[in-house]
Order: structure tokens, then C-alpha cells, then sequence
């Protein structure tokens, strides 16, 4: 099991309050204003909690290879800039939105920035079901996922960020570089476009 | 499941006409819940690359900003964060350029500083003495019960400036106390010799006695709410839930929380015991120090062995010996200052 094999290890889990994230918010503060004061074991305790999720988030702009060296550069910018952190802004989404400008930046070779963002964000939520095996066509999950995968770049990366990431409107924002209007408009078209396609794939599925 | 996930629907979204169908569909969502990645070797081996390119040194230890010794040796890592923590608040005003400032001004104002700084170091502590149990409302509103032979101190810092976020509350146990955690903006934190626990909820129980720490540790148990558990001088870090515990060794490279009855947690504040998978000799010194008794074992007996017991309501020490003698095959007898398992 997963989740017993994590609780094996010295494990750091932030964001799993179903309440929401208000004692997050507190952690990631405490961690800003221990950054800013050149407190090395609050970086290492931010990059352990959000290592993982980053990497992940960076492999949907760049190749995986680039992924890790990504989520470093970032967290090198944050340790050297970190004089000018401000704790009451939510560190995490400055690293969400660290690791995608870098990442932007890394790929950028010829096209323009707002082509990559139309486009860019793009990479498989898994890998490609494989359309010889007819169960896949059944189960909801593989299904899903090629719904999210049809999904506008900029819908999905905000629908995949607050609902896989943790992240608040306001951290979705952040990272985004857009409102937080814009990120509630992107959510709700997401989630409409989602459930239409589930109600002509199963019409009872989502009746509880 | 993502530890990062967010089960919970954006209240952003409640005011949309179909909330409820958007609501399920979130809800749908959790069947894609993509796998955390990558592992947590890998997130240790980045980290130690990331700290060579900083030129940071190996000794950090997370949530440990300073390493407080036993409880014993009198210092107190917590209350030294705190203290530069508070001294550290008006920061920002002494760095903004600040108007014509004379140097005695200044050095008033470093007067001050430390004033508010030692005034804020001077310890509050409560105990409980052998055989009753003492109940304490923290100047936050938090509840606290000591149960026998068991300690408390805080900073009078502790209460300043009630409603700055950012004010730490810390305080250091020394023994066992349960804890019902109020104002849950501002982050709250228990100091033992052994570990240190951040408050993310509300209620929970902590035994850190100085007597059993070598063998059976800190034990922290969840009835409600998470917590943050970290070892002094290691980098472990566990988050437990409502139902979870965890026993804290000495230095611990690791934690592993075990599932327990969030019921039983803290059973000792109405009379009762939880042991969960306590060495025997750990479990006698405890009797013996909630009866105010000696309980000692026969050098025969192996000290090491595994037990686990719940008692809502303990009726003497003579019925729960007699019942532990019984389950390990052993004998009671009365000694001079109390009972021997033999």
C-alpha cells in the first residue's frame, strides 16, 4: 500500500486538512519569515513538502530530464532573493509561479511566451491509455483523465493546481499570474466541461 | 491518494448555480488523484544536491531551529526562537528609514527592546504533583491537563500581543498533559526533551516523562484535529491525524504513526490508562508515578517486553499489577516503598 509505505518514512504531509488551509497557510508562513531570516532548515522544510508536487508541475511544461533542474533553479532564486520575501504573500504559490516562469523561460527557444502559454501546458495526467485494451475504454478514471486532457491549457492547469496541488483561489492566482476571478472562471468551465461529458458517457454517474 | 490533494470543494464555487453537479464532480475527481512523485529518496537526494549549490551546511534540522537539550540541562531551544522571535517583531520599523534618530535615542530603543525581551523570558510553570492531576487555562485560552507527577512553563511572551499573527506560543512539558489548542491562526508548539509538536488541530495528548524517555520515548496521540511531529536532533518529521500516535525515540531517524482509538487518547484525565505497546518497565514507572508509589521488576524479569492495556477507570495499582502479573505469567509482592513484579 502507498499509503503505508509513506508512513514508513520521515514523512511531512501539509495540505491533507480537508477543513482547508489555514493552518497550511501558518506553516508556509512561519517557513517565509525562518527563509528570510536565513534560517537554512526552514528551506529545507519547504522544499521537502513541496519538492515532489513541483516536480511534477515543471514535467508539465518541460521533459522530465529538465523537471528536477527546474525546481532547483527555483529554489536557489528563492534562498537568494529570500531578503525580500514577504511572509504575508503566500510563499508556496511564489515557487508554483517560480518554477513555471523558469520553465517557460527554458522552452521559449523561438516561439513567443504567449504561444507557450496557450499551448505549452500540455503534458499526459498519465500515460496514454492504450486503445487496443477495451477495458481502459470502460473504466471512468482513464476516462477522465482524456477529458482533463481536452481541457483549454490554462482551464486544466487551474483545475489540476487546486484540485491535485492543494492550492487556494488566491495561490492558483499567484502561480497563474492572473486573478483570481480568472481562476474561478477557469475552475467552473473546467468542472461544466467535465461533468457534460460525463453525463453522455453515464447520465447516473454523478448522482449521489 | 496525493497527500497534496484537496478533497474539499473551493467555497470560491458555492455561489454557482450548479454547485452541486460542479461539487460532484470534484468529488469525481478523487479517481484520478495522480500518485505523489517522486519519492521521498528523491527528495532527499535533491535536497542535498540543492544544499551543495547553496553552500549550506549539513547540520539544519527541520523545525528544530536550535537543538534544546534534555529537559533537564535547564535550556530551552523553544524559548529562544521565541524570545528572538518577539524581539524580532518591531524589525521592520527599525530597518524603515526612520526619521532623525539621535544614538540615545537608539539606544533606548534597544533599551526597550530588551526590556519587553526579558520581561517576556520570565517563566511561567505549573505542576501537578504526584498523584493528582491539574488542570491549566493558558493565557491564549487553551486548555491543558497535567496529569500527576507532570510539568509545565511558557514564556509570559507567550500571551503578547494576543492577536498578531505571528506570535509563537511554546511551551515545554515535562511528563504528560493532554492539550485542547484554541486561536488555531497562531501556531502553537510543545517542546519535550525529545521532540517538539506544532499544532495544526486541536485536541491531543503528549507523554514525555524524563523517567521512560530512553526506553519508550515521547509518545504523542491524536484525538482530534493534526499535529507535526518532529524529533529533537533529527530531521523526522510525521503529520498525524485524529486517531493516529506516535512514539518519538531519542533521535529518531524516523517516524511511523500506528493507528489508535481516538477515544482512549488521554484516558488518564478521567482515571483511566492507555498503554499502547509500552516496555513494562516503562509501564510500572508510570503506575508508580501515578500512584505516587515505587513499582520496581525483579532482575529476572525481562523489562523489554511489549504491553498494551486500556483501563477507563483504574481501581488501585494493586488490581492493574495483578492484572499485568497475570498477563506475563509473573507474581506481585509488596516492598518497602511499594510493589515488585517478580
Amino acid at each position: 500500500m502507498q499509503h503505508t509505505a509513506t508512513l514508513m518514512r520521515p514523512i511531512l504531509r501539509v495540505n491533507a486538512s480537508p477543513s482547508g488551509g489555514s493552518e497550511e497557510l501558518d506553516l508556509f508562513r512561519a517557513w517565509a519569515r525562518r527563509i528570510r531570516g536565513s534560517d537554512a532548515s526552514a528551506l529545507e522544510a519547504i522544499f521537502r513538502a513541496v519538492h515532489g508536487p513541483l516536480v511534477r508541475y515543471a514535467t508539465r511544461f518541460v521533459p522530465e530530464a529538465s523537471a528536477e533542474d527546474v525546481v532547483q533553479d527555483a529554489f536557489v532564486r528563492i534562498w537568494n532573493g529570500r531578503e525580500r520575501i514577504d511572509p504575508s504573500q503566500s510563499l508556496k504559490a511564489f515557487a508554483y509561479r517560480t518554477v513555471r516562469n523558469l520553465s517557460l523561460n527554458r522552452i521559449r527557444d523561438g516561439k513567443t511566451r504567449e504561444a507557450l502559454l496557450a499551448g505549452r501546458y500540455e503534458a499526459p495526467v498519465s500515460a496514454a491509455p492504450d486503445p487496443h485494451d477495451d477495458l481502459a475504454r470502460f473504466d471512468l478514471a482513464e476516462r477522465l483523465r482524456d477529458w482533463i486532457g481536452e481541457l483549454p491549457a490554462r482551464q486544466r492547469e487551474a483545475l489540476e493546481l487546486s484540485r491535485f496541488e492543494g492550492l487556494t483561489h488566491e495561490e492558483v492566482a499567484e502561480a497563474m499570474g492572473v486573478s483570481p476571478r480568472t481562476v474561478n472562471n477557469h475552475l467552473v468551465r473546467a468542472l461544466r466541461a467535465i461533468r457534460d461529458r460525463v453525463h453522455a458517457y453515464e447520465p447516473t454517474l454523478l448522482d449521489s | 491518494m496525493n497527500k497534496h490533494s484537496n478533497d474539499r470543494f473551493p467555497t470560491e464555487l458555492d455561489n454557482e448555480p450548479d454547485a452541486e453537479e460542479l461539487r460532484a464532480v470534484w468529488s469525481a475527481l478523487e479517481a484520478i488523484d495522480p500518485a505523489d512523485q517522486p519519492s521521498a529518496e528523491a527528495s532527499d537526494a535533491a535536497w542535498t544536491s540543492l544544499r551543495e549549490r547553496l553552500g549550506l551546511s549539513q547540520s539544519s534540522k527541520r523545525l528544530t531551529p536550535v537543538d534544546g537539550g534534555p529537559v533537564a540541562d535547564g535550556r530551552d531551544a523553544a524559548v529562544d526562537f521565541e524570545v528572538a522571535g518577539g524581539a524580532e517583531r518591531p524589525g521592520p520599523s527599525r530597518r524603515a528609514p526612520v526619521a532623525p534618530s539621535g544614538s540615545w535615542l537608539r539606544a533606548t530603543a534597544v533599551f526597550v527592546l530588551l526590556g519587553a525581551a526579558v520581561w517576556q523570558a520570565v517563566p511561567v510553570s505549573h505542576s501537578a504533583p504526584t498523584g493528582e492531576r491539574m488542570a491549566v487555562t493558558l493565557p491564549d485560552g487553551s486548555d491543558v491537563t497535567l496529569n500527576s507527577s507532570s510539568s509545565l512553563r511558557y514564556r509570559r511572551g507567550f500571551a503578547w500581543i494576543p492577536r498578531v499573527p505571528q506570535g509563537r506560543r511554546v511551551v515545554r512539558l515535562e511528563g504528560e498533559a493532554f492539550f485542547d489548542v484554541t486561536e488555531l491562526e497562531r501556531p502553537f508548539q510543545v517542546s519535550t526533551g525529545g521532540a517538539r509538536v506544532t499544532v495544526l488541530g486541536t485536541r491531543f495528548n503528549v507523554h514525555a516523562r524524563a523517567a521512560t524517555a530512553r526506553e519508550s520515548g515521547v509518545r504523542v496521540d491524536i484525538e482530534e484535529g493534526r499535529v507535526l511531529v518532529a524529533v529533537q536532533g533529527s530531521p523526522a518529521v510525521a503529520e498525524l491525524r485524529a486517531g493516529e500516535g506516535v512514539r518519538v525515540l531519542p533521535g529518531a531517524e524516523t517516524l511511523t504513526p500506528q493507528p489508535v482509538a481516538a477515544a482512549r487518547v488521554g484516558a488518564w484525565r478521567s482515571g483511566g490508562l492507555t498503554v499502547t505497546d509500552e516496555p513494562l518497565s516503562a509501564v510500572v514507572t508510570e503506575l508508580g508515578l501515578r500512584f505516587g508509589v515505587e513499582v520496581t521488576l525483579a532482575d529476572s524479569v525481562d523489562g523489554s517486553v511489549r504491553v498494551s492495556a486500556y483501563y477507563p477507570l483504574l481501581r488501585g495499582i494493586d488490581s492493574v499489577l495483578g492484572d499485568i502479573a497475570m498477563q506475563q505469567n509473573l507474581r506481585t509482592r509488596r516492598t518497602a516503598d511499594g510493589w515488585e513484579l517478580f
